[in-house]
């Protein structure tokens, strides 16, 4: 049998205008402080939304907990706010079984790099068409000022009172070292081209595309990269014909450039180990690394009826039924 | 190997093969009673281009309309045209961007669905009711009052306001009446206007006379006039002397004082009754409402015969207050005249402001007195507006028999009454009246009758698709096309017949494309005509003439019915015609229809041929004689002529484009303080965190691309410009120098500001 899916016709049009604008994906109001970086992260997911004429209804973004994942309720597509630390693997479900949605996920360095690092590491080796923005603002926000995985050594926070013990995570050079990988960059908030630019490819790129991008928290960390924002000598711009092409007006602004070929693994770890001067760019990308989807999306068609069955399948298992009369 | 050898070997190919010979049979037979009883498969199946439209509160199209009210001189427009027209103004005064847009449309959205739920309101209450709505459905509480503001002032620059009214059963006769009394109270205006002039020169007279009358020139009037505190200081009986004596006064005769006083009579009467706009203390205002509105051909010639006795009497009035007020009432030359006055003395301007009378009538409810009633109108010079309201198109339907009869000389009415010649004559669907708005407010102008045939759909519990798709796909069907014919425009068929309100009125049918999946889930395109098969598809009436047949039977000689229609009859052997259905599960059927039915859709294309030609589409005589010419062209030059090409296109000078329409939200070049330093934003480097904006939305505001820029470096103080710049996270904002040298602490000020400088 053959399924009409949509017809046209002249005399009766749809009632929104046929292109979205940035309007359109914009959810309800941000509770973020005032001066959040995450706000430069919102924005440039929204020009995206718009510029690739995203269906708003074929969007999906998804996140754990934290500041940063609030980030789905101020989309106005639609969105997943799932338990700690479980961002990816809601993704790669949604993913999985419908892979005509663009899947993003939004996650903290808390919710990533600590409590959902397990589920990191295979995301990346599992490597779906997901498009991952880690928020990581080196503290934890939402509770008030706690030290996370990727605070710097020293830092002073409610947990650390005398100073963070240890060297800080670097999610950068760890994801490199992951097996699988596919697509890594790295942004900072305070250049709002760049991020873009970075995101854009990423959406673009086929297979986990993974963008660590530094973000103030200007109400518990003010000061904190403070010395990236006022000295961009202590930035080094990543670009590359194949890789990140910035706007000379906005690439002469930094003094350190660097044609870097995304397919060179080894001087991507270098420059991920780098914490004197942060790369902005891609570091690594690779097109042909195999897409866990590839060989294991389901071929199996559900009509509507299939699909709330199953949901109700699903559902009934939580629920308590009356006893049945004997 | 000629035809008929060709016709015995398809024949043989037919016999041979089960599965068409099957199909044949199921096309070429009347249904069964068998098959009549069971064939209530296919009364859940609708066209396949009706799949897009199962919900029509999410499409935008022309109803519901704003019957609105004067001064806008269009009748009736769609919501969603003045929705748009809003949108226009609200860009054009750089307050309409994609936010605010999206805004008005959500709010049309919720009046239409108001619309549907409470049948009749007018648009205020519909737009408070809405505005509700949508507010509610905010959840920031800063995003709400923003809303709320911003809807306050669309309504403001929105000034229309009149009833809003869905595609109902009632349509017809709400559009209509609207229409007619907006028309008329226009009428009823002009001549308000005029019996107001007659009556103030008729009273100036006989007040003129009564002052100079002896009665009142008396010292005793004077006295009373003048009032008791000047009893001491005139001595009105000398005043009275010389009121007298001076001038030539003579007074009125008295048969004309009579006169002017029984005009005046009969002016003020009618004048009475044409209400009154203004009102004051003693007297509200009193608007004019028009009353002559009959349910049958019947009443609407006795209504009239009333109205043509009393216009009579007014225009014998008006005419002689005329001769009055420019003194040239001859008794014994008009007396005789006036007494003789008659219709037939009324003049052509006089007719035309005779009052219409609309009437209302159902083509199922016309009788034999209403029959000949309505041809009589029809054929006179009458204005009398007949609005034929049809229910039901097939007026004979011997079902069962064998065959299908399709239309009635009702539905046929409209084009016979362009033989009349006299009345106008616009024939459309509920549907399309508010395509038709122009039309209709002219034939209702219009000095003469006019007849309007209107389909507007079966009772409520016979539609099975919403009457709007049931009226509209009557005329898309070619089964009730629109045409407007006006006899007062121009001497021939051209300038007086119109196909307005048809789609593709060149073509035998409309063609739309139809994208569906294929079984392996590939998208597909089909070009689909909507022929009058469709329209009958939607009337359980025909659910037996129509057979489903599953994908396991389709052969290779089913075509599509649009297809079918277009090849000759001789080339029709051994096809089975078939129409694309689709379930309510978006499913794809596809059903053969019966030859009955097939014969119906040739007998409506037939029809419709025929308005072509009337509209000068494929004219059989323009084709005969350009025939006639070519072969004439051929035997003096032994040539073929050449064939018409499309014209080269002319290079016209490339014009130089104009400047983009600015919607107020660009950036302004940077603003240039006093000192010479310009106060500016890097803008792409600005992160979005509403910090300058949330300071002074009225300095600072986003781009499109929701970048900070400085909007108006004049509406906030040098020290908010200093403090944004302090707080910016990015340190992108540079606040040049002060504008306003008087600014306390400016000193400061200038030494803060340095720093981002």
């Amino acid at each position: 049998m053959l399924n009409p899916i949509e017809v046209l016709s002249p005399s009766i049009s749809d009632i929104e205008d046929d292109a979205y604008s940035l309007d359109d994906f914009e959810g309800v109001d941000s509770r973020w402080c005032h001066r959040c970086g995450n706000n430069a992260i919102l924005t440039a997911a929204q020009k995206l939304c718009a510029e690739e004429q995203l269906a708003p209804e074929k969007t999906v973004f998804v996140s754990g907990i934290g500041c940063s994942s609030r980030l789905p309720h101020y989309m106005g597509t639609y969105g997943f706010h799932a338990l700690h630390g479980r961002a990816l693997p809601v993704a790669e479900g949604i993913k999985i079984r419908r892979p005509d949605l663009h899947v993003f996920v939004t996650t903290g360095d808390g919710d990533c790099c600590s409590i959902g690092a397990g589920h990191w590491l295979h995301a990346i080796r599992y490597n779906m068409n997901i498009t991952v923005l880690l928020h990581d603002n080196q503290i934890y926000g939402l509770t008030k000022k706690q030290a996370s995985p990727t605070s710097p050594r020293g830092l002073i926070s409610n947990t650390s009172p005398h100073g963070a013990y240890l060297e800080p995570l670097n999610p950068l050079a760890a994801t490199l070292g992951m097996s699988n990988i596919s697509f890594v960059a790295h942004a900072v908030d305070w250049v709002p081209s760049v991020l873009f630019d970075i995101i854009k490819q990423a959406y673009h790129h086929r297979g986990l595309a993974f963008v660590c991008i530094m973000q103030r928290c200007p109400n518990y960390l003010p000061d904190h990269f403070e010395a990236y924002i006022k000295d961009r000598d202590r930035t080094v711009l990543l670009t590359h014909p194949q890789g990140l092409q910035v706007e000379e007006a906005v690439a002469g602004r930094f003094k350190h450039r660097e044609e870097h070929d995304p397919r060179d693994v080894d001087r991507a770890r270098e420059l991920a180990n780098n914490r004197d001067r942060v790369p902005l760019g891609i570091l690594y990308r690779n097109p042909d690394v195999l897409c866990y989807e590839d060989v294991r999306a389901s071929d199996e068609h559900m009509t509507v009826a299939d699909k709330i069955a199953a949901l109700e399948g699903e559902l009934d298992k939580f629920t308590i039924k009356p006893p049945t009369k004997q | 190997m000629n035809r008929l050898e060709e016709r015995g070997e398809e024949l043989a190919a037919v016999r041979q093969d089960g599965l068409l010979k099957q199909l044949l049979r199921i096309y070429l037979s009347p249904p069964q009673p068998a098959e009549e009883a069971g064939a209530a498969d296919v009364s859940n199946l609708t066209p396949a281009l009706f799949s897009a439209y199962r919900d029509l509160d999410a499409l935008r199209y022309d109803f519901p309309v704003v019957l609105l009210d004067g001064p806008d001189e269009r009748v009736g427009v769609p919501l969603s045209s003045l929705m748009d027209e809003l949108v226009a103004r609200k860009v054009a005064d750089g307050t309409g961007d994609g936010r605010q847009r999206r805004d008005l449309y959500k709010l049309e959205r919720s009046i239409k669905t108001l619309t549907a739920q409470t049948k009749e309101q007018r648009l205020g209450p519909l737009w408070r009711s809405a505005t509700k709505r949508c507010l509610a459905e905010i959840d920031g509480g800063k995003r709400r009052e923003a809303l709320r503001n911003y809807l306050r002032s669309a309504r403001s620059t929105l000034s229309q306001d009149g009833l809003v009214v869905d595609c109902d059963e009632q349509i017809g006769h709400k559009f209509f009446s609207h229409a007619w009394t907006r028309i008329e109270s226009e009428r009823g205006l002009q001549t308000r206007e005029t019996l107001d002039e007659l009556i103030a020169d008729l009273s100036a007279i006989i007040d003129a006379d009564r002052m100079r009358s002896a009665r009142a020139t008396s010292s005793d009037a004077l006295r009373t006039a003048m009032g008791a505190e000047h009893a001491g200081g005139i001595d009105f009986d000398r005043l009275s002397w010389t009121l007298r004596s001076s001038g030539h006064y003579r007074p009125l005769k008295a048969s004309r004082r009579k006169r002017l006083r029984r005009v005046l009579k009969v002016l003020k009467t009618e004048r009475k009754r044409l209400g009154s706009n203004a009102g004051n203390g003693k007297s509200p205002r009193r608007p004019y409402q028009p009353k002559n509105i009959a349910d049958s051909c019947v009443d609407a010639l006795e209504l009239f015969n009333a109205e043509l006795e009393r216009a009579v009497e007014l225009f014998r009035a008006v005419r002689i207050a005329r001769l009055e007020v420019e003194n040239r009432y001859d008794e014994a030359r008009h007396d005789p005249f006036f007494a003789g006055f008659d219709q037939a003395q009324l003049t052509t301007e006089e007719l035309r402001a005779l009052p219409t009378v609309l009437v209302f009538v159902a083509n199922d409810s016309l009788d034999g007195d209403n029959k000949a009633a309505l041809i009589d109108i029809l054929s006179s010079d009458l204005p009398i507006k007949v609005v034929l309201e049809f229910r039901d198109l097939p007026d004979s339907l011997p079902l069962g028999a064998g065959s299908v009869g399709y239309g009635g000389w009702a539905a046929s009415l409209g084009s016979m009454t362009m033989g009349l010649r006299t009345a106008l004559v616009i024939q459309t669907a509920a549907s399309h009246l508010p395509r038709l708005t122009a039309e209709i407010a002219d034939g209702l102008r219009h000095n003469g009758p006019a007849l309007f045939c209107v389909y507007t759909g079966p009772e409520e519990r016979d539609i099975q698709v919403s009457r709007y798709l049931r009226c509209a796909s009557a005329v898309e069907s070619r089964a009730f096309p629109c045409f407007v014919y006006h006899p007062g425009r121009g001497s021939d068929w051209a300038q007086r017949f119109s196909l307005l309100g048809n789609p593709e009125p060149e073509q035998p049918h409309p063609k739309h494309v139809f994208n569906f999946e294929d079984a392996d889930g590939r998208e597909r395109s089909e070009e689909i005509a909507f022929t009058v098969v469709d329209f009958l598809a939607m009337d359980t009436r025909f659910s037996a003439q129509f057979v489903p047949i599953g994908p396991e039977e389709w052969h290779p000689n089913m075509i599509p019915l649009g297809s079918y229609l277009g090849i000759e009859d001789s080339e029709t052997f051994g096809k089975v015609p078939y129409v694309l259905m689709v379930d309510q599960e978006n499913t794809l059927h596809r059903v053969i229809v019966r030859r009955g039915l097939v014969t119906a859709a040739r007998r409506c294309a037939d029809k419709w041929h025929s308005l072509q030609e009337l509209g000068g589409i494929e004219n059989s005589h323009a084709l005969r004689l350009l025939q006639t010419e070519r072969q004439r062209m051929i035997e003096q030059t032994g040539t073929e002529p050449p064939v018409a090409s499309e014209p080269e296109p002319v290079a016209e000078d490339i014009p130089v484009p104009a400047a983009e329409p600015t919607t107020g939200d660009e950036p302004e070049p940077q603003a240039t303080t006093a000192a010479g330093e310009q106060a500016h934003i890097e803008t792409e480097l600005c992160t979005s965190c509403d910090d300058c904006t949330d300071r002074n939305s009225m300095m600072f505001a986003y781009n499109d691309a929701k970048q900070a820029y400085i909007k108006d470096i004049t509406a906030g103080t040098f020290r908010e410009l200093v403090e944004a710049s302090e707080n910016c996270p990015v340190c992108i904002i540079h606040p040049g120098a002060p504008s306003n040298p008087d600014e306390l602490g400016l000193e400061d000020l200038v030494r803060r500001a340095s720093q981002f400088n």
